[in-house]
């Protein structure tokens, strides 16, 4: 019962008091039309959300602070009971203090009798992290509003939460011009216009777009293409955490600022590496989506202390863009390889001078509350 | 909010319909019409789903409906009808708001509210109609409700995340009134059931007036007939009861032709131009309690007549018009009391108001053998009667003096009194008043010449009186438009009627209409014309609605339901014990009884709460509400494992055979090791999840990350 059926069941009450009181037969009449409101409520949403079924269909990755899409899909095994005004709504982990998520949720106009509705449920990732949804909760009110009906179902689902990405304003990166500084290792995975060097056989960690797949039907093994020489310009982007130590706040903006000038260089035709010392993350050089998804799967994983990698030597010729997550100083350029040379220096203390869109907020919005909890801050901010 | 056409119109139907209800129960039609059109504008300007005013100005209106309505409430007092002129502001003032489901939603609810304001203040047929067609459109609407409540919430979920929502969302309006029209029977079925089953009688009057229908309208019938200030000689054409008359075998009695007086009062005092009760008839006798009360003995007076009233407006107090002397009287509200004024043989009636249904076993007046029949002397001072019933008699060739005239003279004098009004006086409605210092019977009788009932009866009274016989004036009504289809009389406003009784005997009052009877006829029967056949088809209906819904009672009930609930072991009986229990005492002060009845309500609010409660956690023992899925945490365990891990095992080819078991699927598949070890980790957190013996957290991790590194190795 919420609230609209509390007032409901009051009024009734009311009802059958003025109707006892009084003898009037309408006021009679109408008390039967409120009890026969509450039980046809209650059993018909109850009756329909005993047929329904759900099922998670699949969960788009999310970066923190962006809309959450989760799909649904709503079977009704009923024959008889089409099931209307269906909300779906996914439960925070009981266990879980600080939510991840602003919790997804949809709705659907019906789900037919004999039949199933795809729906979307739609929230919000906050922090950068991996959610995990567990209990998922179908409710509806229909027909009257009275009564809120509930099935909860248990469908364990994890996602992971990227960092936040941003546009960079133009001219923040300077890439280096194609084919300018070209690779001194083994001939590259042939991508877009490379020329073809040699097929091979196919070792873990290949994109698969680089499969062959007429030669390798051909063969019994799996064989990929592999291109003469690289095309395309490298750079490596490096996120430097201060030894001294530094914010949580300060350092997601570092990891966000260090991917979104990962994707901006990927996104001019780069062959992109990542370092981050720090974190334990290296990602060697490359590029396309998967290279991308990649390095968003691992900072979404990436978490302080981790066993600091070294930079691998290939990355030694490549140009390098180094993200600080704090200022940028002669003692933050010192001792590092990135020192001398052409790198260039991006500080998180200056993103909102570097991102394109910083007139929009860095975080999600606030989260709906409930009118408990808004009482809870009143009474606390009164008494404050 | 931007809803779809059919949810608004319906929406503002139901509105419109709540508050034309109220206005026909008032009655005030020009209320609605002046409602109307401001509520269509408001509409309108708020058409594309947002505020016709701003917030400011919204609040003074507001706070100004409330300072209105605080205003009347002081000025009279607290009623229904204030109450509903408030919601009705606050309704015009909500159509200027339409931005949320909320905004409707209260919308909808004020609605309610003023539909049970309607029925508050009047059950009339025609207040019931509107509240029935706004209930359907309310079931429709409420449900249309739900659904936009739902898409507004999306929409406004994806605009606060920053997403574009579509524009026009999909929906399924038309579908809904099938759902409506379920939901619509079920709720009925239901609320039959109930309004025949709650036991009549409990509580009642417990907590003052509270839900009765208090405006108790004039039905042309007073009890002081002031001469020539209306009163009885309105043209109304308003119902005011039904009556139906059989014989004592319950043979239906009446027609056409026939016409019966229903006597209502007995005025035997005049005073300044007016007849009202006299002092001792004020000092009537308390009939006992109960729901039949016998008023004369049954062994001595033996019923000749039995008749049905169904009065369609009674006020609180009222008196119970009956044909011919009551012997019993049963009336339909065990609340009501009966009271008995032995000298006119009048009854009155105090307790509910509204539609109010009775039923009396009559017998004619008789010469009662044992009253002595006491002639008095001439007992109204005044020359110009005095010489008009000597002319009266006169011309009937009798003895004008009491001394010299026989007793048994007294029936003739007396009918001849009244046949010399009814030839030589006009019958009018516009008799006007008499001048200032002018006794009216004096100048009916010498100057104007003209008259209607009150001065006819008035005069005959007073001439009788005049040459020593007791007459007094009778108020009350005249049955005479016969309906055949459900053999009664329908009276109107325009029958209410006054004429005289005169002793002519022993206890023995004989009536007597002394005014004309072709024009008294003329006045009071309705017309033929297509509209009158109309009125007495609607006037069928409402006797049926009336008879069988607005006045059902605690009998008919038993009747219904049969003796076994009316039985001692039956709940009935706790429940008259607690009737005589919270029996209002007359005593008491109404803040007393208030205070009863707060104390009653909250106790009610309280067992009700425990109830709930109570109902909650036995059924929490018992499991039920996993089992019927009534509850608000019914979990559903759902297998991600089996599809997950099939899904993967089917992109590298090896597609289950729906006879082979995961388990064996997996064993027998030509997988790697590492394959193979994450298939059966998956497999197995599958066998747990389906059998019941769930999953800890650590496994649920593990078969998810086994489930993940086999897809991405697919």
């Amino acid at each position: 019962m919420h609230t609209p059926g509390i007032v409901y069941v009051g009024t009734t009450m009311l009802l059958s008091a003025g109707a006892a009181n009084s003898q009037n037969n309408l006021l009679f009449w109408a008390f039967g039309l409120a009890v026969g409101g509450l039980l046809v409520s209650g059993i018909l949403s109850g009756i329909a959300l005993m047929g329904v079924g759900l099922e998670r269909l699949d969960a788009d990755n999310a970066s923190a602070g962006e809309p959450l899409r989760i799909r649904y899909r709503l079977r009704n095994r009923s024959r008889l009971l089409s099931c209307r005004a269906v909300h779906v709504v996914e439960l925070p982990d009981k266990s879980d203090i600080t939510p991840a998520a602003d919790l997804p949720a949809g709705f659907a106009d019906v789900v037919p009798t004999r039949g199933s509705v795809a729906m979307d449920g739609i929230g919000a990732a906050r922090p950068r992290g991996v959610v995990t949804f567990r209990f998922v909760r179908v409710w509806s009110t229909f027909p009257f509003g009275i009564a809120k009906k509930s099935v909860t179902f248990e469908e364990a689902q994890t996602i992971r939460i990227w960092p936040q990405v941003w546009e960079l304003k133009a001219g923040t990166l300077t890439p280096p011009p194609r084919g300018g500084e070209r690779s001194r290792t083994t001939p590259r995975l042939a991508t877009d216009g490379a020329e073809l060097f040699a097929l091979r056989e196919y070792q873990d960690g290949d994109p698969v777009r680089t499969i062959a797949w007429r030669p390798s039907a051909r063969s019994t093994e799996l064989l990929v293409r592999q291109a003469a020489e690289s095309t395309t310009a490298r750079v490596r982007v490096v996120l430097r955490v201060p030894e001294s130590g530094v914010e949580p706040a300060l350092l997601e903006t570092a990891i966000s600022l260090a991917a979104s000038a990962f994707i901006e260089l990927e996104r001019s035709g780069v062959s992109v590496a990542f370092d981050a010392p720090a974190l334990g993350v290296h990602i060697p050089a490359g590029q396309g989506r998967q290279h991308v998804r990649r390095l968003l799967d691992e900072l979404a994983l990436a978490t302080l202390g981790a066993r600091p990698r070294r930079p691998r030597a290939e990355s030694a010729g490549h140009r390098v863009v180094v993200v600080h997550a704090g200022p940028v100083d002669a003692a933050a350029r010192e001792g590092t390889h990135e020192a001398s040379g052409a790198a260039q220096h991006l500080s998180a203390l200056d993103v909102e001078s570097l991102r394109a869109d910083a007139g929009r907020p860095a975080f999600v919005p606030v989260p709906l509350r409930t009118w408990r909890e808004r009482v809870g801050e009143w009474w606390k901010g009164g008494r404050a | 909010m931007n809803p779809s056409r059919g949810f608004s119109v319906c929406a503002f139907s139901v509105m419109a319909l709540s508050v034309l209800a109220y206005a026909l129960a008032e009655p005030m039609p020009a209320f609605f019409l002046v409602w109307l059109p401001l509520a269509l504008a408001g509409w309108w300007f708020s058409r594309d789903g947002g505020r016709a005013l701003p917030p400011l100005v919204t609040g003074l209106l507001i706070a100004a409906a409330v300072g209105f309505g605080a205003w009347r409430a002081l000025e009279s007092h607290l009623s229904v009808s204030t109450f509903s002129q408030f919601l009705a502001a606050l309704l015009v003032i909500k159509t200027t708001e339409r931005s949320s489901p909320r905004d409707y939603g209260l919308m909808l609810a004020l609605s309610v509210f003023m539909c049970v304001g309607a029925i508050l203040t009047s059950n009339a047929l025609v207040v019931a109609v509107p509240v029935i067609l706004a209930l359907g459109l309310l079931v429709l609407s409420t449900m249309q409700l739900q659904v936009e409540a739902g898409h507004f919430a999306q929409r406004l979920r994806l605009i606060r995340l920053g997403m574009k929502p579509d524009a026009t969302p999909p929906r399924m309006q038309l579908r809904l009134s099938a759902s409506a029209l379920v939901a619509l029977v079920l709720g009925l079925s239901i609320s039959a059931i109930v309004f025949v089953s709650f036991p009549r009688g409990l509580g009642a009057g417990q907590m003052s007036e509270w839900g009765s229908d208090l405006l108790s309208r004039r039905t042309g019938f007073t009890e002081v007939v002031r001469l020539g200030l209306g009163g009885n000689i309105t043209q109304s054409q308003t119902a005011v009861l039904d009556v139906r008359f059989s014989d004592a075998d319950g043979k239906p009695l009446g027609g056409y032709a026939q016409q019966w007086y229903l006597r209502g009062a007995a005025l035997d005092e005049y005073t300044d131009g007016s007849w009202r009760r006299s002092p001792r008839q004020i000092e009537d006798d308390a009939l006992p309690e109960g729901a039949t009360v016998n008023v004369l003995e049954s062994s001595r007076r033996p019923v000749q007549l039995q008749q049905s009233t169904t009065l369609r407006s009674a006020s609180r107090n009222s008196p119970v018009f009956v044909a011919w002397q009551p012997v019993r009287v049963r009336s339909g509200h065990s609340s009501d009391r009966l009271t008995l004024t032995p000298e006119t043989l009048t009854i009155r009636r105090e307790g509910g108001s509204g539609v109010i249904a009775y039923d009396a076993d009559l017998t004619l007046p008789r010469q009662n053998p044992e009253v002595e029949y006491e002639r008095f002397g001439a007992s109204f001072d005044s020359a110009v009667v005095h010489r008009h019933a000597i002319a009266a008699l006169k011309a009937a060739e009798m003895e004008p003096d009491p001394e010299k005239r026989a007793v048994h003279d007294d029936a003739r004098a007396a009918r001849a009194i009244e046949s010399y009004l009814s030839r030589n006086f006009a019958y009018t409605l516009n008799a006007g008043a008499a001048p200032t210092g002018t006794d009216p019977i004096e100048w009916f009788l010498d100057t104007r010449k003209a008259g209607h009932c009150e001065y006819f009866a008035s005069a005959m009274v007073a001439m009788c009186r005049s040459v020593g016989m007791d007459a007094r004036v009778i108020a009350g009504y005249v049955a005479s438009e016969w309906n055949e289809a459900s053999n009664s009389y329908v009276v109107r406003e325009s029958n209410a009627h006054a004429w005289a009784e005169v002793e002519i005997g022993g206890g023995y009052w004989a009536t007597f209409d002394p005014s004309p009877q072709e024009e008294l006829r003329a006045t009071q029967q309705g017309s033929n014309t297509l509209s009158a056949w109309i009125g007495r088809l609607l006037d069928d209906v409402n006797y049926a609605w009336n008879r069988e819904v607005v006045s059902f009672d605690e009998s008919r009930r038993v009747a219904l339901l049969g003796p076994d609930v009316a039985s001692p072991l039956s709940g009935n009986a706790v429940i008259r014990w607690l009737a005589q229990r919270f029996r209002p005492n007359a005593d008491e002060s109404r803040g007393t009884a208030l205070a009863r009845g707060l104390m009653l309500f909250f106790a009610v609010i309280a067992l009700g709460a425990a109830m709930v409660l109570a109902g909650r956690w036995l059924a929490r023992l018992a499991g039920w509400t996993q089992r019927l899925g009534f509850g608000t945490r019914t979990t559903r365990v759902v297998d991600p494992w089996h599809a997950g891990l099939l899904r993967a095992l089917a992109r590298r080819g090896l597609t289950k055979p729906a006879w082979r078991p995961l388990a064996m699927h997996v064993e027998h598949s030509p997988l790697s090791d590492t394959d193979r070890t994450l298939a059966r980790r998956v497999a197995w957190a599958s066998y747990r999840t389906r059998f019941g013996f769930g999953l800890d957290t650590t496994a649920r991790d593990q078969a998810a990350d086994a489930l993940r590194r086999l897809e991405r190795r697919t």
